[in-house]
């Protein structure tokens, strides 16, 4: 089975070759490893690679996973799994100029109301998570159309909470 | 010696206090919001009363919800852990209003060393040096300005109540003066309930090292060592170690001897800390007095093998110290690396969320004192901390090869954390050769990416996780609680 995986931006094409169950070959840059893997929990793998023991921790789908060796964290995709996925929505994805916390917090002030005209980098929103506060500021110059949040309220990360009409 | 101790506190703090007092056979109560009814500490206490919603004010900020949990309860102590009330007068006071004894100085003693600006007045007058600088307090910005200018710039804004870093800014203009001034208010009045704010000059080759002290409610005390806590992040400490390299014998007895002179100068009872900045002559400045037990306390623990809860709770009691200053050696090196919830290639922000996977670390010389586990949803609200992971062993040396080992072999899933930051400042040459200033992660993290060499070990585990996804429990998507369950795993059965 031929994969294409991503790790910290650089692609990594991978021919696997299972052997047994537990059992598999991968060759990858230039080099083949021989693999027998051992499932201890859902998060937990004990690997032996060309007859080296690793204990890997590892969290995610098909898709993309998260996997813990020796104390550091890769993130890695399967990228044409990613694709099939993207190519159906596409359109669905946030714009990165959208007035969004970067984390899970709560709305501490709003420091403009609808109607106002804003200007690219002014203070709009201050969030605080876990008591540390981020100013959010404005992506581009606009009216501030709408308001999605009160002071108070718990919003998620990447939640959109201020629409602004471009000039 | 008390009867029931109540922890107002939460998270990693709560539960280090209360297996001291099972191990002094003392019955202890937790106290929890909304969102901690699930929580360790909660579990590892013998009662828990619950506060309230999630909002500090509304639980562990809220004296009077406190001080009613310990009279149903019957408690007769309070412990404050760190944070939170540790260093509000008014609780000391309230406690001590309701006879029920508040573990830590009295709230004459918080009040004159909590208002920062107070207690550097009271050292400078007691012989203890102070940073150069002028202190204001103020809220309006042209007396900001005027004083910032008076000082000269880098200078540093904190809260006259503060602690923990939270609500400092360092300020290298005054373009940025007004704006910074009123983040740190807004923070200081969110972490502290007071928005007063203060300047000192900002010293950037300085070491941040600490004076642990011990005084008993009868004239004696002592202290026990230093800690170097120079590796900080937003201000915030996250690797301290004992000894530290800076310090010779001869430092080491003069900041000892400085730190039991701010002690009695200001007539402290219980455990207490002395920070100094420290320059490359060798000069030392008195920075400020936290009258609570620190974050970093097990390293002077590892040291000294002194239990500083136990003492907390033996002085609170009114029993004399037994140990004198000649008591007091240190062994070995101890180190601390503090696990939070944060991303560190994300300015360290903030990562709460649901644990899904925690396996901590043990062996010769490691201690995890941790406050999660595995499903425990890390709330927003609160100090991201999970655990600390101490290290102890023969030498500095050791001990670093030591922490290099235990954060490998610590795995957190679900929210992100600092542990492959940690390692590489471990493994970095300016930290093994003991440069550590207070500028450190700035100078030589600044920008840092994590150091992956094992892409190709991730890359097959990619493909063993798919391989073996047969075997994976089929339970992901479930709630925590349907899939811990055993009534769910029992199947059907009749009584």
């Amino acid at each position: 089975m031929d994969y294409r995986l991503k790790c910290q931006n650089t692609e990594v094409p991978i021919q696997c070759n299972v052997e047994k169950s537990h059992q598999f070959s991968a060759a990858l840059e230039n080099k083949t490893l021989y693999i027998s893997a051992e499932r201890i929990s859902p998060y937990e793998l004990f690997l032996t690679i060309d007859g080296r023991h690793y204990n890997v921790f590892i969290h995610g789908n098909e898709q993309e996973k998260d996997i813990q060796i020796n104390g550091r964290e890769y993130h890695i995709e399967d990228m044409d799994l990613l694709e099939q996925q993207s190519a159906g929505a596409s359109e669905i994805e946030t714009a990165p100029s959208d007035v969004i916390p970067p984390m899970p917090s709560i709305v501490t002030r709003i420091l403009v109301q609808v109607g106002d005209h804003v200007e690219k980098a002014q203070s709009l929103i201050i969030v605080s998570a876990m008591k540390m506060e981020t100013t959010l500021s404005a992506p581009y110059n606009g009216v501030v159309t709408k308001i999605h949040v009160a002071e108070g309220d718990k919003v998620a990360a990447k939640q959109v909470l201020m629409d602004i009409d471009e000039d | 010696m008390f009867q029931k101790i109540l922890i107002a506190n939460r998270g990693e703090i709560a539960v280090r206090i209360m297996k001291t007092c099972r191990e002094m056979q003392i019955p202890t109560v937790a106290v929890y919001s909304d969102v901690d009814a699930a929580a360790l500490h909660v579990m590892n206490a013998d009662a828990a009363v619950h506060l309230g919603s999630a909002e500090p004010s509304e639980s562990y900020l809220n004296i009077n919800r406190i001080i009613a949990a310990a009279k149903q309860t019957g408690a007769t102590a309070i412990h404050p852990g760190y944070g939170f009330l540790a260093e509000n007068a008014q609780f000391a006071q309230a406690c001590h209003d309701n006879d029920i004894t508040f573990i830590g100085p009295s709230a004459e003693v918080i009040k004159k060393l909590g208002d920062k600006i107070i207690a550097r007045n009271i050292m400078a007058k007691s012989g203890v040096p102070v940073t150069p600088g002028t202190t204001i307090n103020s809220n309006n910005p042209d007396e900001w300005a005027q004083a910032a200018e008076t000082i000269g710039y880098p200078i540093l804004i904190k809260a006259a109540s503060g602690g923990g870093g939270k609500g400092m800014r360092v300020v290298h203009s005054p373009e940025n003066l007004e704006e910074s001034c009123e983040t740190a208010a807004s923070e200081a009045r969110t972490a502290f309930g007071d928005s007063t704010i203060y300047m000192e000059k900002y010293l950037d080759k300085s070491r941040h090292v600490e004076i642990q002290i011990l005084c008993d409610s009868h004239g004696n005390a002592i202290h026990l060592l230093e800690r170097e806590c120079s590796i900080q992040r937003r201000h915030q400490k996250i690797i301290e170690e004992t000894p530290s390299t800076a310090l010779t014998d001869a430092l080491r007895k003069k900041m000892g001897q400085a730190a039991i002179t701010a002690a009695q100068a200001s007539g402290y009872v219980n455990a207490g800390t002395v920070e100094f900045l420290l320059d490359d002559t060798g000069k030392f400045y008195f920075l400020e007095v936290n009258t609570r037990l620190q974050v970093e306390h097990p390293i002077t623990e590892m040291v000294t093998n002194i239990d500083l809860v136990r003492h907390q709770i033996e002085i609170a009691a009114g029993h004399p110290l037994l140990l004198s200053q000649n008591d007091i050696v240190g062994r070995g090196h101890a180190i601390e690396c503090r696990i939070y919830a944060e991303d560190p290639e994300n300015n360290f922000f903030p990562s709460p969320g649901k644990i899904q996977f925690l396996k901590e670390p043990t062996g010769p010389g490691i201690r995890n004192d941790c406050g999660v586990y595995t499903n425990f949803d890390v709330p927003v609200e609160y100090d991201p901390i999970l655990s600390k992971l101490i290290v102890f062993a023969e030498t500095r040396n050791l001990a670093i090869q030591r922490m290099i080992h235990a954060l490998q072999r610590y795995a957190v899933i679900g929210p992100k954390t600092a542990i492959g930051f940690m390692l590489d400042v471990l493994s970095s040459k300016p930290f093994q050769r003991g440069e550590t200033h207070t500028d450190f992660i700035d100078v030589h993290f600044k920008n840092w990416k994590p150091n992956l060499s094992e892409k190709q070990i991730a890359c097959a585990a990619f493909l063993a996780d798919n391989l073996l996804a047969e075997k994976k429990d089929n339970t992901r998507n479930e709630t925590p609680s349907e899939r811990i369950s055993v009534w769910k795993q029992l199947g059907n059965f009749r009584l």
